[in-house]
């Protein structure tokens, strides 16, 4: 945790090097998210409920959306972008040998503190979202959208630490990660819109429809306990196997050095 | 005279040939990251065609589309959206950037020859795969599809004059690199508002009226949503007239802008070169 700290400052001194740079993020960001307004006007404006959503509902899941994307643009990405470049030149050396566990300096290192941003813009939607929600959001309600957002964040960590472990068998893996970012845009709409085989595809091969539609479903009281558990249930067990493969991808792996 | 246009159309020829030839060989050596822009540009069209099949099935037919014209806009869309996709802003920007534009210019060819060909490189590789796909997507949506000669010709016509149109568009977003480094953030920019309002996330006809008169004061229409309407007939010919005269003043309109603004950049180019 303390470590999470120093990273934090440290990126957040790089970051405040380039201002002009913090106001461009931030102009871009915001111009996405009107963008995303404007859609959901149009869609709107032809009909009170898609697939079973309202209006606020739909905001509040396109909240969880920018939450999520911000932490992945924030923590993940910029994170493991460096693990491609430092297994081809070999510098991962100097990762493995640090007294900290491997998994975790790779995961968090790198931190963009301007992108975390867009998960304050993502909380003020759901925010938002909520204060125009016709029923009351009780403690149960908030509990579940929390919880269930803990669980996806948990998921598709994993699933980014599995993807990244590639890495150790296939060097040029950079692409890969673009091919999430066009399945995570899925995650800005329910998942109930989608053709079944998308729906799988976006729900248990890569899990980011999930991460957003069963948080906002939380929200509007349609989350049973049930299923909580069993989410928390798959997140404990992708957590697990991808911790176990990113350590047998570090057995795995010998340097450019050795 | 007429021999020496003869001359000339030869020479432009044989230069795109061997333009082609080393922009081919250049897109092979990426065809990964090729592969994976096609299938980014995939997503939009299944995301929006699920919206508005959702929509449509609560609402019924909203301005003469029902579902199987949904289904068929947005199944054309994905062909659309391949054919007119253009992107030099950010090539020009580097080769700006980096000074590489000199050596560039001494070759006996304007430098747009290039960025040209190496546009239909991109979009020919990538019909190995996306012929595939789009048989697939045909087979598995069913959309409802004029498939006359007339029809198919008609859209091969507003498709070729869309991508034609959008690529001038974006080569005066790519001649503002002489000025600033950010003429890609520019380009973004309009861009995201031009696929919002020109028939991206929807068919115009189901937009609000305040963005549809948007809508008229960019080319985005005649570069995504037109040749989609045309692919799909949605329009009767009247209106098919209409919008190819449209989209020709278009081009005509945004090729004098380009080389206007080329001729301008240069100059302030090679004052800082030399």
């Amino acid at each position: 945790m303390r470590l999470l700290g120093v990273f934090f400052k440290i990126s957040f001194q790089d970051d405040a090097a380039y201002r002009g740079e913090f106001w461009m993020r931030l102009a871009a960001t915001l111009y996405s998210l009107a963008g995303a307004f404007v859609g959901i006007w149009i869609f709107f404006s032809h009909t009170d409920r898609i697939a079973g959503w309202t209006v606020d509902e739909v905001v509040i899941l396109l909240g969880a959306f920018h939450i999520v994307a911000g932490v992945i643009r924030t923590v993940l990405g910029p994170s493991f972008e460096r693990i491609v470049e430092e297994v081809r030149e070999g510098t991962l050396d100097f990762v493995l040998t640090k007294p900290a566990s491997s998994q975790f300096l790779v995961s968090f290192r790198r931190i963009v503190s301007a992108a975390a941003m867009e998960c304050l813009m993502g909380a003020g939607l759901v925010g938002y979202g909520i204060s125009r929600l016709s029923q009351q959001t009780g403690l149960y309600t908030a509990f579940a959208f929390a919880f269930a957002l803990a669980c996806g964040l948990a998921v598709l960590y994993s699933f980014w630490l599995f993807l990244n472990t590639l890495v150790f068998w296939f060097v040029r893996i950079d692409n890969v990660t673009q091919i999430f970012w066009a399945l995570f845009e899925a995650g800005r709409y329910p998942l109930d819109i989608y053709p079944g085989w998308l729906r799988v595809l976006v729900t248990y091969i890569v899990p980011v429809g999930v991460v957003t539609t069963f948080p906002a479903q939380g929200i509007a009281g349609r989350l049973a306990p049930a299923s909580l558990l069993w989410y928390a249930a798959a997140a404990a067990l992708s957590l697990y196997i991808s911790s176990r493969f990113w350590r047998f991808g570090v057995a795995h792996y010998t340097s450019a050095s050795s | 005279m007429i021999a020496g246009a003869l001359r000339a159309v030869a020479g432009l020829w044989r230069g795109y040939k061997a333009l082609l030839h080393l922009t081919w060989s250049e897109m092979l050596q990426y065809r990964a990251a090729v592969f994976i822009w096609t299938l980014w540009s995939l997503a939009g069209p299944i995301i929006h065609l699920s919206v508005w099949s959702s929509i449509v099935a609560a609402e019924g037919a909203l301005a003469g589309y029902d579902r199987g014209a949904i289904v068929a806009y947005f199944v054309v869309q994905s062909v659309v959206y391949h054919f007119t996709g253009a992107w030099q802003v950010w090539d020009f920007s580097y080769l700006i950037r980096t000074g590489r534009l000199s050596a560039r210019l001494v070759k006996p060819f304007d430098p747009s020859h290039h960025l040209v060909a190496s546009n239909v490189a991109f979009k020919l590789m990538n019909l190995v795969w996306l012929i595939p796909i789009w048989t697939g997507m045909y087979l598995y949506f069913r959309p409802e599809l004029p498939l006359g000669v007339g029809s198919v010709l008609t859209f091969l016509l507003a498709l070729l004059l869309a991508s034609v149109l959008l690529f001038l568009w974006n080569q005066c977003f790519a001649m503002i690199a002489f000025w600033t480094v950010r003429a890609s953030a520019f380009y973004e920019f309009a861009d995201a508002l031009g696929y919002m309002v020109g028939g991206g996330i929807a068919p115009v006809a189901l937009i609000p009226p305040a963005l549809q008169s948007i809508s008229r004061a960019l080319p985005y229409y005649y570069g995504v949503g037109f040749p989609i309407e045309v692919g799909i007939g949605a329009l009767d010919g009247a209106a098919v007239r209409a919008g190819l005269w449209a989209s020709a003043l278009w081009i005509a309109a945004l090729f004098v802008i380009y080389r206007l603004l080329w001729r301008w950049g240069l100059k302030r180019f090679s004052a800082v070169g030399a």
